[in-house]
């Protein structure tokens, strides 16, 4: 039973010296992430004077391109100086000019400054300081008597005794002073943080010192002892429990115990696996001790001198040895929620220093860019350009104290919290939720922090994964997984193959082997170059590992694909180098054709819509004035169009021709005239029509201000007005598709005559188009269909053409 | 040689940031300053061949000044002044000429008409 007790005192204390081992780790993480924090603050990673040869010629090139910018716009100013506010201006670009020439000498000194005030405010550990203070374990030295291995007072050359027993009457022991306010001790940042933290969680209890507790190392070696009988006692008990099994199956069911038997050595061996787990926990757990007990190097060790050295020294390992302690009621500790809090605040640490990576760069980036910012900052739409810049810098040079700002008032809540008057009115419970609602409050800090002093601390995100994906870490797996795989798949596609390690005539020599394996790594590694583009190319918006898996995954199957297309438009055109290269040879030149033609299915459907557009307005155009003139004939309301000599002057054969169609139809219904006779009538009638409609859409072309529209009537000006807006829209419509080359030809064969009347805003008349009048309709028709037919086929050959290389 | 070799390259580099950046971005209006510093009173048609012919001059001009920038040893305090009066004159003259050129083409071309 004693021996029963002893292991389940020594299985707590395991469990504690476990949970606390973890802890010191992950503790200790925090301390040193938070130095490599606070390094990586202070440090200039880069020197702008390595850089000095390329930061010359980028600044010359740069220069010499804003430059160009600023002069062109200032001599665009000059010729057009008629204009007030183009010399008031000019005046402006000049004198912003000189502020940028001024201003670009001083950006070194701006950033020197910057580096220097935030070292300065980094190594005195200002902030720090201000929010934490000096420390308030204890601001007094800690004197501790040095000891040997055997647990002896060690004593100094001047003592003069010849024995042990006489040196400890006659003799001083040699003694080492810890002082809290030391100089090592105020620079070891990181140690105090995970100290202060660390404390909410594990500290001395309601009634005792640290100087008062006190570890035993012998202890330890007796629960080691433990320990071993507790190995022996799970071996013994775990063959009892398996052969009264076997035996009570047996006895209970004596038809069936036969069978059961039979079932024996599975069930043995069942229960050998629970025996030889619980062995090894015992065993694992004898080891731990050991460790423990190794890490303790004299017996008398106090917590204060545990705290003293976790703050100095930054080992936290000593805290196992208090596993005891805790299990004894002297030290009160909160397990499990440390460990989470500590995960928490080393996540949170490690993305700070992510951040700070991205800090040091993007501030060399700003000093480089400086001079750039300056000089385009002197065109006048860009004048923001330079409080932008400005804005950037500071914000980016803040991040780090924002940043310090936050950990440090972690440590300061969960430092300030009073765990006594805790106690009394929560439960431990309460309380861990309270330390770790502090943890999560770290969380929104920085934004409120941004909020509250509205200064913008950067991306204060937390998530590492999102600045992975940011950083193109995703993208660089991708690359590197497509490459693997693409290299694995080429290679066993070569060296797989049984058939490629032949010859021509079939036989495995020398050099079929040499050149399959030369031909193996050529593929491979083509092919891994090829994987690594196109995994790039699908990574490059990767914003996990999921999307890094296929994006990889895409890589490879797209370079084992493009292979295999390689191979078949090899073999499709004779099955060597040499007429493949002929067949590039010939796409090529039917690609350049078709580039210097415009003739690819993009541009000939461009072309086609292009058309499209101004021929439905040309259609629209066409229709109200037909619709109007007939309109207007069959009324009797000519002289609507009949103005003093400028309008119509085809109006009155267009009547007449009216009037004879008219009689014509009715001579047809009486069946004097033939069909034939009506068809000639018919001809002459939209003949007529034709040039009184080309006549008025001149007049609606030219728009309100033309001498035609203005000799016309009140009324007939009105009757015009929808044709003016359809004349309007035509050509804004053929303005916005000048670039079409059929839309040109169509326009004007000499010149883009029409074009430039509509450019230039000059009358437009119908006759500058090459087809005037109705043919235009019917010319954009025909390269329209002429396009779409040359669509058509193009779309027909590249069908041929992936047939031929599948 | 060297010389040579950089100015092709920046040429080549600068003509397709022209063509492809600043030219989309619509930041210089060419032919309007080219209209206004030759006095041509008609609007000048914005084709392709116009756009490549100013991006051609634009990236010559910037190469010459580039190059002399980074050859010249000096400070980038005396280099920035004098590439502002040497592109200056470049865009000044290189600009005129070619307004004279277009200008003579119009007046050839309204002839004809």
């Amino acid at each position: 039973m004693l021996l029963l007790w002893n292991s389940f005192l020594g299985i707590e204390e395991g469990i504690v010296s476990l949970l606390l081992l973890i802890d010191s780790t992950l503790y200790w993480a925090f301390s040193k992430l938070f130095s490599l924090y606070v390094e990586l603050a202070s440090a200039r990673i880069f020197d702008i004077n390595d850089f000095d040869n390329l930061i010359h010629n980028v600044y010359l090139l740069i220069g010499v391109v804003a430059l160009f910018l600023i002069l062109y716009l200032l001599l665009k100013n000059m010729v057009s100086a008629d204009d007030k506010a183009s010399s008031k201006e000019i005046l402006d670009i000049i004198k912003r000019f000189i502020v940028a020439m001024v201003l670009v000498p001083l950006v070194p000194v701006f950033f020197d400054f910057l580096y220097d005030f935030q070292d300065s405010l980094l190594s005195n550990q200002t902030i720090t300081k201000l929010m934490l203070g000096n420390g308030d374990v204890s601001t007094t030295g800690n004197v501790v008597e040095l000891q040997d291995e055997n647990g002896n007072p060690i004593y100094g050359d001047d003592c003069k005794a010849t024995s042990l027993e006489e040196a400890k009457q006659s003799c001083t022991p040699l003694t080492s002073t810890v002082d809290m306010n030391s100089n090592e001790l105020l620079k070891d940042y990181g140690n105090q943080a995970a100290y202060y933290i660390m404390s909410g969680f594990l500290s001395p209890e309601d009634g005792w010192e640290a100087e008062d507790i006190h570890t035993n190392a012998s202890k330890y070696f007796n629960l080691k002892h433990n320990w071993k009988w507790a190995k022996i006692a799970c071996a013994i008990g775990g063959g009892i429990a398996t052969a009264t099994v076997v035996v009570l199956e047996v006895a209970t069911s004596p038809a069936t115990g036969f069978a059961t038997l039979a079932a024996v050595p599975a069930t043995v061996v069942s229960f050998g696996t629970s025996i030889a787990g619980a062995c090894a926990i015992a065993a694992g757990s004898s080891l731990l001790i050991d460790g423990v007990g190794y890490l303790i190097t004299y017996d008398d060790y106090t917590w204060k001198m545990a705290e003293l050295e976790m703050i100095t020294t930054g080992d936290f390992s000593r805290i196992t040895s208090f596993a005891e302690n805790i299990t004894g009621g002297e030290l009160h500790y909160t397990p499990v929620i440390s460990t989470i809090a500590a995960i928490f605040l080393l996540y949170m640490m490690f993305s700070f220093c992510l951040d700070l990576g991205v800090r040091a760069v993007k501030l060399i980036f700003f000093q480089l860019m400086a001079p750039i910012c300056f000089l385009i900052s002197v065109i006048p739409k860009k004048k923001d350009l330079l409080n932008n810049w400005f804005k950037l810098v500071l914000t980016t040079w803040l991040e780090v104290f924002v940043r310090i700002f936050c950990v440090c008032g972690v440590v300061l809540f969960i430092s300030m919290l009073d765990y006594d008057s805790l106690k009394n009115n929560f439960s431990t419970f309460a309380t861990a939720i309270l330390i770790l609602g502090i943890v999560t409050f770290a969380k929104q800090l920085p934004k409120l922090f941004s909020q509250v002093t509205g200064i913008d601390s950067g991306n204060m995100k937390l998530g590492i994964k999102e600045k992975l994906a940011e950083g193109g870490a995703f993208t660089a797996g991708a690359i590197i997984g497509g490459g693997a795989t693409a290299f694995t798949k080429n290679l066993a596609n070569k060296w797989g193959n049984k058939e490629n390690w032949k010859d021509k005539n079939g036989n495995v020599t020398a050099g079929s082997i040499l050149k399959n394996v030369g031909s193996g790594l050529l593929s491979a590694g083509a092919g891994t170059a090829s994987a690594q583009f196109r995994g790039g190319k699908a990574g490059l918006n990767a914003k996990s590992f999921g999307d890094m898996k296929k994006a990889a995954s895409k890589g490879a199957t797209d370079a084992v694909n493009a292979r295999d297309k390689r191979v078949n438009y090899k073999a499709a055109h004779g099955g060597n180098v040499v007429g493949a290269m002929m067949g590039h040879m010939k796409d090529f030149g039917g690609s350049v054709k078709n580039f210097v033609l415009d003739e690819s299915i993009e541009g000939l459907t461009r072309e086609s819509q292009c058309m499209g557009k101004v021929v439905s307005k040309y259609n629209t155009f066409n229709d109200t004035i037909e619709n109007l003139l007939e309109k207007e004939q069959a009324k009797g309301n000519g002289s609507l169009f009949l103005g003093n000599g400028f309008a119509l002057t085809n109006y009155a054969a267009f009547d007449a021709a009216a009037q004879n169609l008219a009689t014509a139809k009715a001579h047809f219904n009486n069946g004097t005239i033939s069909a034939a006779q009506l068809r000639a009538v018919e001809g002459a009638y939209i003949q007529a029509r034709d040039n009184v409609r080309d006549e008025l859409m001149n007049m609606s072309l030219e728009g309100t201000k033309g001498r035609a529209y203005q000799a016309l009537t009140a009324k007939g000006q009105a009757a015009l007005k929808d044709s003016l807006v359809n004349a309007e829209s035509l050509q804004a419509t053929i303005l916005e598709n000048a670039s079409s080359k059929v839309v040109q030809d169509i326009m004007g064969a000499n010149g883009n005559n029409a074009l430039n009347d509509i450019i230039n805003g000059n009358s437009l008349n119908v006759s500058s188009f090459t087809h005037n009048g109705s043919k235009l309709k019917d010319a954009a028709k025909v390269a329209q269909g002429q396009a779409e037919i040359k669509i058509a086929e193009m779309n027909k050959e590249q069908a041929a053409k992936g047939d031929k290389s599948n | 040689m060297k010389v040579v070799y950089e100015f092709i390259i920046l040429y080549i580099i600068m003509f397709i940031v022209d063509y492809l950046i600043l030219k989309k971005l619509n930041i210089l209006d060419e032919y309007n300053f080219i209209r206004k510093l030759c006095n041509i009173k008609k609007k000048i048609t914005v084709s392709k061949k116009l756009k490549v012919i100013s991006s051609l001059l634009n990236a010559f001009i910037i190469s010459i000044v580039c190059v002399f920038a980074i050859n010249v040893n000096l400070s980038i305090i005396i280099v920035l002044p004098i590439s502002f009066c040497l592109l200056f004159l470049l865009i000044y003259s290189v600009y005129k000429i070619y307004g004279n050129i277009l200008k003579n083409k119009l007046k050839a071309k309204k002839s004809s008409v």
